[in-house]
């Protein structure tokens, strides 16, 4: 055999976890090493054991021929887990109206309670958005309603649906509609509409009762919680509820009652969570000194809510925590995720936009709340102004891109996780002024580098049951489609 | 190839179709080329002792075989008597050899590459013009079919225009599509109806080759996978099981679900016990059981990532029942055998049964299912 010692480290960083250390190649790929065998790597000395030698040859840390191979392979699975890249934007959010019937403290939109109708998107704005969305070369095309509350715009909705199926005829583009709405002025009028044209449904559910009414109050005084569970309750009687997603906020209230929020979701049908961190943005960032809580007190409540919905699995109740299965798909899977606000180059623009009622774009739906008065760099153009080669071939465009690939960022060049990582160039400006930010002591940095360990534990661990879990989110099977029982 | 022998007065060989002379003769006819009677170019072909052979004529009558010779099959027959089925009507399994040579040596290799100047080329645009029925697979293999690159292509080209409704299942090793412009070159004429089936013994060269015989040809092998699938043309991989490998299955199935994602179907198969397989195997013999919970990983880990796998040439009763599932009736019937005790088994009905050449050391592991 012609295995041997005279071999050539590829690209990889590395991280000390409790018992081993893990490596984390370019790609992604990854392998757990013991300490001894690993300084020899690192130092080029042979390495005995012919198993671990092929072991990291096949995970590409190391090369003992055709590098060539080697490296056009990886590159390969660069380009891979790059695709998002050649897509470009393909997630595309259209701020229908910002009225909204709720004032939550923890908005980070800042919607306007009123009646006044000055704030919804009119029909000759929706159609220069539709005529600019159409016009991104991705083959794949997400349009999101977002508000405000979206279903108080209906008209401005159906106008866009029909507007953009009708000009599709021509282009044949894979289009996918989403609202994202708190339910509770849906009719059976507009759920109908919904239905028909495979609207995918994303709403708001922050817990049982008394958490959820905390914060999400309704502007006519009402119980929002339990027209919210009516309203769910009635699509998926109707058996909508494999479209329908649910998010949760997480507010100083939750981190103590983690297992509720989670309890409740599964009382209510639902097939998801997803456990996000507070954003300060819009209200929240008025707000900021009563709703903040710590990162740490975060990822505590985060853990304590993931190993709870493990035994949940365990125990033959499908659930999914969407976070979770967002970060396990690029650590296990060569593919990219089409999840925006993890990605590097930031998916600000490229990945995503966002067309505000008076056909403002923006980079993302926090950029807009800098605006006016913060910052005009996260806005692109107007769509009843500009025409799309203005809009996305901007030079502020180029340079946020550059500025957010992370391989090249302090800190993140380093970081073991780099890979699976990404950035969030509006909440660095916001906090830190510069869109590329800093790594030291921020919340999200600190968020993600500890869920990322925690995951490798259980990925280090290799309990059968937990991986076949984890797998069976990410290909959305019943684990019994995946084990084989002895 | 089924093998038969007869009696004939024939004085070239001759590969003709078999064809009833009419819906309610027994009397067949033997058509060489155009498919109408000729004195000069029909053949007679008696398959029952009792027939009266008319020795005026060309004919062929078979003697002491069991094999039935179908309407519309296509045979060749040599002066000697002794005859060969080319082709079987009505089935999907048929295969085309385009050479015995290959370019690798495969330590488990059940049919051995013979090391002379072969040429099938006109036997087999012969057999694809005398197809009555269009089938829907035709197997093309060897040897290693793209060796003979230019008789590959004619072969190809003309199934392609022969045979439009037809699929074509290729078994090669891919190394000739390390080129580029092969892999294009087969995809121009054919990519909508090709199916490659690439063995790939392992996720390291280490392994690969010293499985293959030869330094190199792992890399090549992945480079032909790529452009394969840079063409478009889809892909199974193949992964014959023994005592080297068996170790890395589960690696084997990330490294394909990581460099290869496109891969359609894996296929983990059992050994089959002659050529090659027979010389090395004590080399190369894994038990079934030894072999049962790297294939069960392997397996795991395939279904985990929404990879379609199977089990090739495993009966039944050698591996756990959990794994029964993923067992295909691999073994095609003339190589097939069943043992006596088997008339007992529960499930001989979904048993692939046993390679006639393997009864010798599977023997002891045949148990029937009660």
């Amino acid at each position: 055999m012609k295995l041997n010692s005279q071999y050539k480290l590829l690209p990889f960083r590395f991280f000390r976890m409790d018992k081993k250390i893990l490596l984390v190649n370019e790609v992604g790929e990854y392998y757990f090493i013991d300490e001894i065998p690993f300084k020899k790597l690192i130092k080029h000395q042979p390495l005995n054991n012919l198993d671990l030698l092929r072991d990291l040859k096949s995970r590409f840390f190391i090369a003992d021929s055709n590098l060539h191979e080697y490296i056009e392979l990886l590159a390969i699975k660069y380009r891979t887990k790059k695709s998002f890249l050649y897509d470009f934007t393909s997630l595309h959010i259209i701020v229908l109206t910002l009225r909204c019937n709720h004032k939550c403290d923890y908005c980070h939109v800042a919607s306007i309670s009123s009646y006044d109708r000055q704030f919804d998107m009119d029909i000759a704005t929706a159609k220069n958005c539709v005529n600019t969305i159409l016009n991104s070369p991705s083959n794949s095309i997400k349009i999101e309603f977002q508000g405000g509350e979206p279903l108080l715009n209906f008209e401005t909705l159906k106008y866009i649906v029909e507007y953009t199926n009708e000009k599709n005829t021509q282009i044949n583009k894979n289009i996918e509609y989403v609202i994202s709405t708190n339910l509770t002025t849906l009719t059976p009028y507009q759920f109908d509409y919904i239905k028909k044209n495979n609207i995918l449904i994303s709403t708001s559910l922050d817990g049982p009762e008394n958490i959820h009414n905390h914060h999400r109050k309704l502007i006519n005084g009402k119980n929002s919680y339990q027209i919210v569970k009516e309203k769910l309750q009635w699509l998926i009687d109707e058996g909508y509820g494999s479209n329908i997603s649910a998010l949760m906020t997480t507010t100083s209230d939750s981190l103590t009652n983690i297992k509720k929020i989670v309890d409740e979701y599964i009382k209510l049908k639902l097939r998801n969570i997803f456990i996000r961190d507070m954003n300060y943005f819009g209200r929240a960032k008025i707000n900021y000194e009563n709703l903040k809580y710590s990162i740490f007190s975060f990822v505590k409540a985060y853990k304590e809510a993931f190993n709870y919905i493990l035994e949940l699995n365990k125990s033959g109740i499908y659930f999914r925590e969407v976070y979770a299965s967002i970060l396990l798909k690029k650590i296990l899977t060569p593919y990219s995720t089409g999840f925006v606000d993890l990605q590097s180059p930031s998916g600000a623009g490229i990945s995503v936009a966002v067309y505000n009622y008076n056909g403002d774009v923006f980079v993302s739906d926090e950029a807009r709340m800098l605006y006016p008065k913060g910052s005009n760099l996260f806005k692109l153009g107007n769509v009843n102004i500009d025409d799309f080669q203005t809009i996305f071939n901007s030079k502020k465009l180029k340079y946020i891109v550059s500025r957010t690939t992370i391989s090249a960022l302090p800190k993140c060049a380093f970081c073991v996780f780099m890979p699976y990582c990404g950035i969030d160039p509006i909440r660095n400006y916001d906090k830190y002024g510069t869109i590329d930010g800093s790594r030291i002591s921020d919340r999200n940095c600190y968020k993600n580098r500890e869920l990322f360990k925690f995951l490798f534990n259980f990925i280090g661990n290799n309990d059968e049951d937990i991986i076949n879990i984890f797998w069976s989110w990410l290909s959305n099977k019943a684990i019994s489609e995946i084990m084989i029982t002895n | 190839m089924k093998q038969f022998i007869g009696e004939t007065n024939i004085t070239n060989s001759i590969i003709g179709r078999v064809e009833k002379s009419n819906p309610e003769s027994k009397l067949y006819y033997i058509y060489k080329n155009k498919c109408e009677y000729n004195k000069d170019t029909t053949y007679f072909l008696y398959d029952n002792s009792k027939d009266k052979i008319n020795k005026n004529k060309n004919y062929f009558k078979l003697i002491g075989s069991s094999l039935q010779i179908k309407n519309h099959d296509i045979v060749l027959i040599q002066t000697s008597g002794n005859g060969t089925l080319l082709y079987e009507n009505g089935k999907d399994d048929n295969t085309l050899i385009v050479t015995h040579n290959c370019n690798n040596e495969c330590i488990m290799c059940s049919q051995p590459p013979r090391h002379e100047e072969d040429n099938y080329l006109s036997m087999n645009l012969k057999i694809v013009n005398l197809i009555k029925n269009q089938p829907n697979y035709l197997c093309i293999s060897g040897g290693e079919p793209t060796i003979k690159w230019s008789d590959f292509i004619k072969l190809v080209e003309l199934v392609n225009i022969k045979l439009p409704l037809t699929n074509v299942f290729i078994l090669s090793n891919a190394r000739v599509f390390s080129e580029y412009n092969k892999a294009q070159m087969l995809a121009k004429l054919a990519k909508d109806k090709v199916k490659i089936a690439v063995p790939l013994f392992s996720d390291t060269d280490d392994i690969h080759d010293y499985i293959a015989g030869i330094e190199g040809a792992f890399w090549e092998t992945v480079n032909g996978l790529l452009n394969l699938h840079r063409v478009g043309i889809s892909i199974e991989i193949r992964v014959i099981i023994m005592k080297q490998n068996v170790n890395r299955l589960s690696n084997l199935i990330y490294f394909i679900y990581h460099n290869f994602p496109f891969i359609e179907h894996i296929a983990l198969m059992g050994l089959e016990i002659t050529g090659n397989a027979k010389k090395n195997l004590n080399d190369i013999w894994i038990d079934p059981k030894v072999a049962t919970s790297s294939i069960r990983n392997a397996i795991l880990n395939a279904n985990r990532r929404n990879m379609p796998i199977s089990l090739y040439n495993f009966p039944l009763c050698t591996i756990p029942k959990y794994l029964w599932k993923y067992a295909r009736k691999s073994i095609s019937e003339w190589k097939r055998v069943f043992l006596p005790n088997c008339n007992e088994c529960k499930v001989k009905k979904l048993c692939c049964g046993i390679f006639n050449t393997n009864i010798g050391v599977l023997q002891k592991n045949i148990n029937p299912i009660l």
